[in-house]
């Protein structure tokens, strides 16, 4: 656990603050996708609350502070989702319930989660990988393109995705 | 959990990176005021519940209010008439506390001599059988000295189908000198005995203190640890944390 999770679960109240900083923009940006702002605003709003409320719930042995903080995020966005459904579906009984939105949110939360992880990775790293999954390179394409040895092509991938894996996934109990 | 972002190993992470797009990296400024707007909801100061209210058992020699009475919760398992059948919904039978009200208290709240204070005493009788629950307010050293001399006594009772919060006798402190108003609040506690939510009722006229609804969504089931405090008339809609009277519903 990191000394801004221990912090935070302690709950002192700069460690809130350090926590919205790094990462309120994620949590706001992933609710604007489906929200107008002012709605995007409350749901973030609404996240650091509960989030802040229900820190004993957080565990680090699970997942990260982002990852739980977008779990939340994806639940509030995913209600949302539902409530509209329902709204609409009483004003049109016939029309299907639209099942698509929903995993769309939620894979948006997920890619959005680890474009995030990936930012954090050293530049090359980021290269890298981006050339491997973007332009889907091979590594030997890799090398060719950036002069860099094949192994530190293929260390720079194998850690980063470790790396990345470590900040999004969560374990399930 | 539900919370859960899951990857099936490398192969999902691997997927998603492939799919991200442009728009997934953009990451969008913050609207004004955001912060503002969450440190006063989540920082506001709300005092935690005192050593009385907690739900631990506790040893019967402390200076303790009310005792969490696991034997009373099991013999009223069965013959609970306000029960759910939703078996997650937590009545207040099951958290019927025996208020005790132990000496030592009672003193320690009666030395303090609070100057200008001035108590009313207002008696509202109320049809007994309408009464669902009932609590006994009281004064606790970590409250706002002004409510040192206070009291006050909480029904919840059924009018019409409606539960209501009712205040059923009460000696308040006059808070008009220094622009303050007194706040129903119903808090639903934690397992420590911390604030794990709260709602408002609406503020007290202490002349007539009458009777306030529980809001949509609430219950005071969940929510049976009434509050009353000082709201200085800020504009601040949070729990100032100056609480001066608090104590659980018990069932009539």
């Amino acid at each position: 656990m990191s000394t801004l999770e221990e912090a935070f679960v302690r709950g002192d109240d700069a460690a809130l603050k350090q926590v919205y900083d790094a990462h309120a923009r994620l949590v706001y940006s992933y609710s604007r996708r489906s929200l107008n702002d002012e709605r995007a605003k409350e749901v973030t709003q609404d996240v650091f609350v509960s989030a802040w409320k229900g820190r004993d719930k957080f565990n680090p042995a699970r997942g990260s502070l982002p990852a739980w903080l977008m779990g939340i995020t994806k639940n509030r966005l995913i209600d949302n989702v539902r409530a509209e459904q329902r709204h609409s579906s009483r004003r049109a009984a016939s029309e299907p319930v639209d099942v698509g939105v929903e995993a769309e949110t939620e894979r948006i939360g997920d890619r959005m989660l680890v474009a995030d992880a990936l930012k954090t990775l050293p530049d090359r790293a980021q290269m890298v990988i981006k050339l491997a999954y973007f332009e889907g390179l091979s590594h030997q394409q890799i090398t060719e393109k950036t002069d860099l040895p094949l192994g530190t092509v293929k260390s720079d991938i194998r850690r980063g995705l470790a790396s990345i894996r470590r900040l999004v996934e969560v374990i399930d109990e | 959990m539900n919370n859960e972002f899951e990857t099936d190993g490398v192969e999902d992470l691997e997927m998603l990176l492939t799919e991200l797009e442009d728009g997934d990296f953009e990451l969008a400024e913050l609207p004004a005021g955001l912060w503002e707007d969450i440190e006063a909801e989540a920082l506001a100061e709300v005092p935690s519940v005192p050593e009385g209210v907690r739900l631990a058992d506790r040893n019967a020699d402390s200076p303790e209010m009310f005792v969490y009475d696991a034997d009373a919760v099991a013999a009223q398992t069965d013959s609970n008439t306000r029960s759910s059948t939703d078996s997650n919904v937590v009545s207040i039978d099951s958290k019927r506390f025996s208020a005790r009200a132990m000496p030592a208290l009672a003193i320690a709240a009666a030395a303090v001599v609070v100057a200008g204070m001035v108590g009313i005493v207002l008696s509202r009788s109320s049809d007994q059988s309408d009464i669902l629950a009932s609590a006994e307010l009281a004064y606790d050293d970590s409250f706002d000295p002004l409510g040192a001399d206070a009291d006050a006594t909480i029904v919840l009772v059924n009018d019409g189908g409606e539960s209501l919060i009712k205040i059923d006798q009460s000696t308040l402190p006059d808070t008009a000198s220094e622009a303050a108003d007194l706040e129903l609040w119903l808090i639903e506690p934690d397992a420590d005995g911390g604030v794990a939510d709260l709602v408002s009722l609406g503020l007290i006229d202490r002349d007539d203190p009458g009777s306030f609804e529980i809001p949509a969504g609430y219950d005071a089931d969940t929510y049976f640890v009434v509050d009353i405090s000082i709201e200085p008339r800020d504009g601040v809609e949070t729990h100032s944390g100056r609480s001066i009277l608090r104590g659980p519903l018990s069932d009539a």
